[in-house]
């Protein structure tokens, strides 16, 4: 069994927005099992932003920037008393995600875990990379809450919200799986910070998943091929739902 | 390649088209689609964001097509045109009476009935001897259509309903008879339909012809039924793609999202008349990868080819409204919320498009072809079809997301 200070230097954290919330849980979970990976990918926002002006043309302030701000530097609420500091010895920009740079410092680094926390969907050319396991924490169970707006489906549907971490292969959400754990939602009234909250705890379990996995403690569980997407949300469900979760707490 | 050829086909229609286009107000509709592509997503929550009410957007809507029928005169609903005001489209004119009717109910206003019986009884007067009814709009001097026929079986069937006049009745059992004895061995119709093609979606026709059999228990219309679907099933692929399903003979290999609804609708409602599953869980096949379509893309185009990817840059408003009608049936079949949240949004998608073309008293609260306006399905036009199937769609969603 190889030491964890070893297993540290294979680990690297990959995201659009190193600084992010997202990264910070990502951290503690590894902590709380004695890792400190070694690296960060900070995938150069740009890319995304050009796809999304595709998407929006002009409407991109309303539609994207401004609610990423707002969710950016908004909403703490599910993060106020865990803000840490945790160095991250070796920092690479690349310019895009799926790009020969990504590939090659993966290659040049012996990077055998890479954590997703937010930086794109990977293409074939990274998920084929021999010997690498691109971990993700998903807030929903696996097959039946692929895609998107999980947490606020499986509330909408009476159901449990389970956060896995799973393997990133080139489906969406179709990878095996290495972790399963329950999250609570009991007393939340508000769907916005049910999600929040969810995701958080979820990427805060996948340290322990990759540390069991690297020492051989889980297997990956492979999942079927059917499966179950969810897409965003319609505003009508929305309020739904929150009225269900408000009435739930009365 | 066969856009030009599609474009080639319509040469006597460019001159006016073109010179219409000067019209202030048809100028104007252009100039507003051309910003409404700088700035996408207007569209998302838009009924909510306006404070807008299914029901409001639905009578806006049956306006139109109030319009519509008083212009043409005649007792039927045709189409703008940007030009002219075309006549009355026995087809359409058919599947727009329950829509009437739908409107009676929910509204209790009478001349929703009203307008509903002067459309039968204009079907009625245009029935031909052999039980069929024209193609095109009337008069054209278009034979006798299968397709066509079918859709007036479904006001007629609906108008007896209500009225319990055996006339209407008796009508749609000659237009039934008729249509079941020109169908093919292999369950398809060719030679009686639009430009003699095989096509799936001529389950639209054997959707009202399985109520009818609901009816009457005549067993030969189950049967017609039955042999077509089953013709369906066979040229649809493992993926929920159909084969033979555009209403052109150019884009067979990329059909509009118009004729694969058709195709959907009619195996579902089939399915439902004759309570056989399959034909159900065949059209939710292909609604499911259409509503995935609809849910990751910016705007659901117009064509899929038979791997499910796009293969137009704009949008058929018609198949679009027809798509979130299938869904709400299937959220009623299933109960499962996510049809009915992208139904949702196909709503707020088309009543943004409503807006934007509702400019003058030709065009108020119509619907057009397609987004933007100058798309290849029914260009700088509001079909009367596409407000049909839209006032569907918020009537439908009126009754489950007041």
């Amino acid at each position: 069994m190889q030491s964890k200070a070893v297993l540290s230097k294979q680990i690297a954290y990959i995201s659009i927005n190193p600084s992010g919330k997202f990264v910070k849980s990502a951290q503690v979970g590894f902590k709380d099992v004695g890792l400190f990976p070694e690296f960060m990918i900070h995938v150069n926002p740009g890319k995304r932003i050009k796809n999304e002006f595709k998407k929006y043309r002009l409407g991109i302030f309303s539609n994207f920037l401004i609610p990423k701000f707002k969710q950016h530097f908004g909403n703490k609420r599910s993060f106020k008393n865990e803000i840490i500091e945790i160095e991250i010895p070796i920092t690479k920009k690349v310019g895009a995600l799926n790009s020969e740079e990504t590939i090659r410092f993966i290659k040049d680094n012996n990077i055998k875990y890479l954590i997703n926390c937010g930086a794109g969907i990977f293409r074939k050319k990274i998920t084929d990379i021999n010997g690498l396991y691109i971990v993700n924490a998903h807030a929903g169970k696996l097959p039946d809450y692929r895609n998107m707006n999980v947490v606020e489906w499986a509330l909408y549907n009476s159901q449990k919200v389970i956060g896995t971490i799973h393997l990133i292969n080139s489906g969406i959400d179709t990878g095996d799986i290495l972790l399963e754990e329950e999250i609570y939602l009991n007393k939340v009234s508000d769907y916005i910070v049910a999600r929040e909250y969810a995701f958080d705890q979820v990427i805060k379990i996948a340290g322990k998943a990759v540390l069991d996995f690297a020492e051989g403690k889980i297997k990956p569980k492979k999942q079927p091929k059917e499966g179950k997407r969810w897409y965003t949300m319609h505003p009508y469900f929305h309020k739904k739902l929150n009225l269900i979760l408000k009435t739930r707490n009365d | 390649m066969n856009t030009i050829k599609l474009i080639s086909n319509h040469t006597s229609k460019l001159i006016p088209l073109g010179l219409s286009s000067l019209n202030p107000a048809n100028t104007l509709v252009i100039v507003k689609n051309a910003f409404s592509l700088l700035f996408r997503q207007q569209w998302n929550n838009y009924i909510s964001k306006n404070n807008k009410q299914y029901s409001e957007l639905a009578k806006y809507s049956l306006n139109w097509l109030k319009y519509s029928q008083n212009t043409v005169g005649s007792g039927g609903v045709g189409c703008y045109e940007f030009y002219r005001w075309t006549k009355g489209y026995p087809e359409v004119t058919g599947y727009i009476i329950p829509t009437f009717w739908d409107a009676f109910h929910l509204f209790g206003d009478e001349e929703y009935k009203n307008r509903a019986i002067r459309m039968a009884d204009w079907e009625l007067k245009l029935q031909k001897p052999d039980g069929g009814w024209e193609g095109f709009y009337e008069g054209d001097g278009q034979p006798m259509v299968v397709f066509n026929s079918g859709q007036v079986l479904r006001g007629l069937i609906r108008t007896f309903k209500e009225t319990k006049e055996k006339k209407y009745l008796d009508a749609a059992i000659k237009g039934a008879n008729w249509i079941v004895n020109t169908q093919d061995e292999d369950g398809s119709w060719t030679s009686t339909n639009f430009k003699q093609m095989k096509r799936v979606y001529d389950t639209y026709v054997t959707a009202p012809l399985a109520e009818l059999y609901t009816l009457t228990k005549d067993e030969r219309y189950k049967e017609s039924c039955i042999k077509n679907a089953e013709f369906v099933l066979r040229n649809q692929h493992k993926n929920g793609w159909f084969e033979l399903c555009d209403n052109s003979l150019l884009n067979n290999e990329a059909p509009v999202t118009h004729t694969i609804s058709y195709t959907i609708d009619g195996l579902i409602e089939t399915g439902l008349h004759l309570q056989i599953n399959k034909y159900i869980q065949a059209g939710k096949l292909a609604a499911d990868e259409l509503m995935h379509k609809a849910e990751i893309l910016p705007l659901l185009p117009a064509r899929f080819d038979k791997d499910w990817k796009k293969r137009a840059n704009y949008v058929c408003n018609t198949g679009n409204a027809q798509l979130g009608i299938i869904l709400m049936r299937l959220y009623e079949i299933t109960g499962e919320a996510r049809y009915m949240n992208t139904a949702l949004k196909l709503g707020d998608f088309l009543a943004y498009v409503q807006n934007l073309n509702s400019v003058g008293k030709n065009r108020a609260g119509g619907i057009t072809g397609s987004y933007p306006i100058w798309g290849m399905y029914c260009p700088l036009k509001y079909p009367s079809w596409a407000s049909k199937y839209f006032t569907d769609l918020v009537l439908y969603l009126n009754k489950y997301a007041k």
